[in-house]
């Protein structure tokens, strides 16, 4: 017998212990009780009302929310590189950076600009990849969450071919860009979108607000192995 | 609040406990505790900090939301605990599936062995790790050391005490028990260079200072929230990011579970995910949830590239089918700690194991046994708030009345108690005996009276008198009376037969 078979049979003589009639069913589907505000939990609200309590949620916990239009993403980012100090900028693969004209933008400002990952040939648009180290350097971090919770402010971050891990975590500044439309009430909607759209994932992080503890006498400290600041720029808020 | 100037002036204790303090005995931990000045100010702080914020985040929530969610996630946890065989077998394969090894260990050193296999094949000079209670529990870290490996606490509490040399003295907060001084201290002997005892710049350095380690890992170990059986993910809360990084960097990842740690499906996490930061330190939700499965993707540019699960058993499996099963529900928030007065006087290394609190005071015993920590349970008032806040509602006062049963039957009681209840018994044994019990009690109680309470007690009545006072025996017994009253005849009589009849006519 193998040691995982030694390892169950054992467990199964201590289950033997419960006759099958007295063993617990599973609870099914997770209770939901409407709150004071008489939604249960954010369901059924309109876009517009879930952008203003994601932001709302995520400015509470230390995070920084800015409404753009579509057309002025790249402009925006730009600025906000800027004013924390310049790049270098490390930015995910997603194909959305080319359409909004991302690279050019940056570069106009003589800010310096790499990617991580991402499939084709090295400089397709003349953006150099990163490596670890030019990772690790990077001062500010690009990418396009998947989608996000109203109810506590979260961004759902999952890694793909395009969308490296190291993009939301290494740098001291993280701005992600967030389509309205990708906001769900609660993390169960968004863990049930998840399951329809990329149920295959490897890896995903759920991100609410910047880095912190209180590891020192429960003083609250921001920035400790993530990223200092945590900047949403929400597209299509109105 | 008391100004710096008494601070100063207060008598510090040269003794503190580290949680690596050889002092056998729960009692004797606690005394050298009890004499902690910095401890006796800080615990009270820090807990109500931590209680506070976690009854506001309930508030929040809707407390009749959240009590229908904690029976919930009570019949979870034993629904997965009563099916554990079937869910461990479906995550072993769903993690093999996403290119993971398991490794099932039935002990602690069977754990750490396998962990080692992996160091030595992979050639493994630096780990980095994320907090994980169980590789505390199985003393990985020395074996670590033992071979020449550096291990490196990631979580900036775990960091901390490594440096220090400390156990964790809380499931969250490993390092409450030190003072930012005490930080400063350690953190600029580390450094080479005097750092100011400021929150801000200490967390600045030890950010610096890990990242370099980050970055040149050969691997990972993390601990596990919750593994969820149907795809094999793990989840893994922090704060800081360091899970994240952990998980990301080196390219090796190793998670070591205990058995129990496990859920169905994605939707039961997501359900247990809004129990843990709320009943754990207040939040709504922590900051990074990181869910891994297994190795990176193809094509992805990050993510280990070999990932071991390892399962231990480590005692755990005894439990199952016993009077104490439920213990197993635990998902490690520390809420009972935040909530016990016990805890909030003696601290986390008065415990003398990896877990405090009311769940070490449990859990303890029921892994490392009634010969050396039998006493835990007692470290308990009774007074339930543990079970109050548990998120899966683990009857852990129950317990520990049942744990102080369990070991007082593993131990002959000693002769003073043994004469106490021989004595108790003669006098009980008729009515002679009772009555020149009575009379002899009487005569006894004479010495230890003051202004008609016994209130200086001898021998082991002492630890009673010390607190409050006990009512003397009566002058005279209300038998005595009686037969003074049926003495007088027809008055007696009269008396009762005027009073209220005692039975429903």
């Amino acid at each position: 017998m193998d040691r995982e078979e030694r390892f169950l049979s054992r467990l199964r003589e201590r289950l033997a212990l419960i006759t099958p009639d007295q063993r617990t069913p599973h609870p099914g589907a997770r209770p939901r009780i409407a709150t004071a505000g008489g939604r249960p939990h954010g369901d059924e609200q309109p876009p517009a009302a879930l952008a203003e309590r994601f932001a709302a949620e995520w400015r509470g916990v230390g995070g920084e929310c800015y409404p753009v239009s579509r057309d002025d993403i790249a402009a925006a980012i730009a600025r906000l590189v800027e004013e924390a100090g310049g790049g270098p900028v490390l930015r995910s693969a997603d194909p959305r950076w080319d359409d909004i004209g991302l690279d050019a933008s940056l570069k106009e400002k003589n800010i310096p600009v790499m990617q991580w990952g991402g499939p084709g040939a090295e400089g397709d648009s003349g953006t150099p990849r990163a490596d670890r180290a030019g990772a690790a350097a990077a001062r500010v971090g690009l990418t396009w969450p998947l989608g996000a919770s109203a109810e506590t402010g979260t961004i759902l971050e999952r890694a793909s071919t395009t969308n490296g891990r190291l993009v939301s975590l290494l740098p001291p500044v993280h701005i992600a860009v967030l389509e309205v439309e990708r906001i769900y009430p609660h993390r169960s909607a968004l863990f049930q979108a998840l399951r329809e759209t990329a149920p295959d994932f490897r890896g995903m992080a759920l991100v609410t607000g910047p880095s912190r503890t209180g590891d020192i006498q429960n003083d609250l400290t921001v920035g400790v192995h993530g990223p200092k600041r945590a900047i949403v720029l929400l597209v299509g808020a109105g | 609040m008391t100004s710096a100037a008494t601070e100063q002036r207060a008598p510090e204790s040269t003794r503190r406990l580290t949680g690596r303090d050889g002092i056998r005995g729960i009692k004797a931990r606690a005394a050298v505790a009890l004499q902690d000045a910095f401890l006796q100010r800080a615990l009270p702080v820090s807990q109500d900090g931590m209680r506070f914020k976690r009854d506001a985040a309930v508030e929040a929530f809707g407390h009749e939301h959240f009590e229908a969610l904690r029976k919930w996630a009570e019949q979870l946890r034993r629904h997965t605990l009563e099916h554990l065989d079937y869910y461990l077998q479906q995550l072993a394969t769903n993690v093999r599936a996403n290119g993971g090894h398991v490794f099932f260990a039935e002990t602690a050193q069977d754990a750490v062995d396998y962990i080692m296999n992996v160091v030595r094949r992979r050639g493994v000079k630096t780990v980095i790790k994320s907090k994980s209670m169980v590789s505390e529990e199985v003393l990985l870290n020395d074996a670590l050391i033992a071979e020449g490996v550096r291990p490196v606490e990631t979580d900036l509490g775990e960091y901390i005490i490594q440096l220090a040399g400390h156990t964790p003295s809380h499931i969250i907060g490993p390092a409450l028990h030190m003072s930012r001084d005490e930080i400063a201290d350690i953190f600029s002997r580390e450094a080479g260079r005097e750092l100011p005892a400021d929150s801000e710049v200490l967390t600045a350095y030890a950010r610096e200072r890990l990242r370099e380690d980050f970055l040149a890992a050969d691997m990972g170990v993390t601990g596990c929230n919750f593994a969820v059986a149907e795809n094999g993910a793990i989840a893994i809360v922090t704060n800081e990011g360091n899970g994240r990084m952990v998980t990301s960097l080196p390219p090796v990842q190793v998670t070591i579970m205990g058995m129990e740690r496990i859920v169905p499906t994605m939707a039961d996490l997501d359900a247990m995910l809004d129990l843990l930061p709320r009943s754990a330190t207040g939040q709504k939700a922590s900051v990074y949830t990181t869910i891994t499965r297994g190795v990176r993707g193809e094509g992805e540019p990050d993510g280990p590239e070999e990932f071991h699960l390892v399962i231990v058993d480590n005692g755990r499996s005894r439990l199952i089918g016993g009077d104490f099963q439920d213990v197993l529900h635990c998902i490690r928030c520390g809420a009972c700690l935040n909530a016990c007065p016990v805890y909030r006087h003696i601290g986390g290394h008065a415990y003398g194991w990896v877990y405090s609190g009311p769940i070490g005071a449990v859990l303890t015993p029921l892994l490392k046994g009634f010969e050396e920590y039998g006493d835990l349970p007692d470290a308990s008032s009774l007074c339930g708030a543990c079970h109050e806040v548990c998120p899966v509602r683990i009857p852990l006062h129950d317990y520990l009345i049942g744990l102080r049963t369990e070991a007082k039957k593993r131990q002959e009681p000693p002769w003073s108690e043994r004469t106490a209840f021989a004595l108790w018994a003669w006098a009980m044994g008729s009515v002679g005996s009772y009555r020149f019990a009575q009379r002899l009690a009487r005569w006894l109680q004479k010495p230890f009276m003051d202004r008609g309470v016994v209130s200086r007690g001898p021998g082991p009545l002492a630890a009673w008198t010390r607190q409050r006072d006990l009512p003397p025996v009566a002058a005279r017994t209300f038998r005595e009376r009686w037969n003074d009253l049926a003495r007088e005849g027809t008055g007696a009589r009269a008396a009762v037969a005027g009073g209220r009849p005692m039975t429903p006519s």
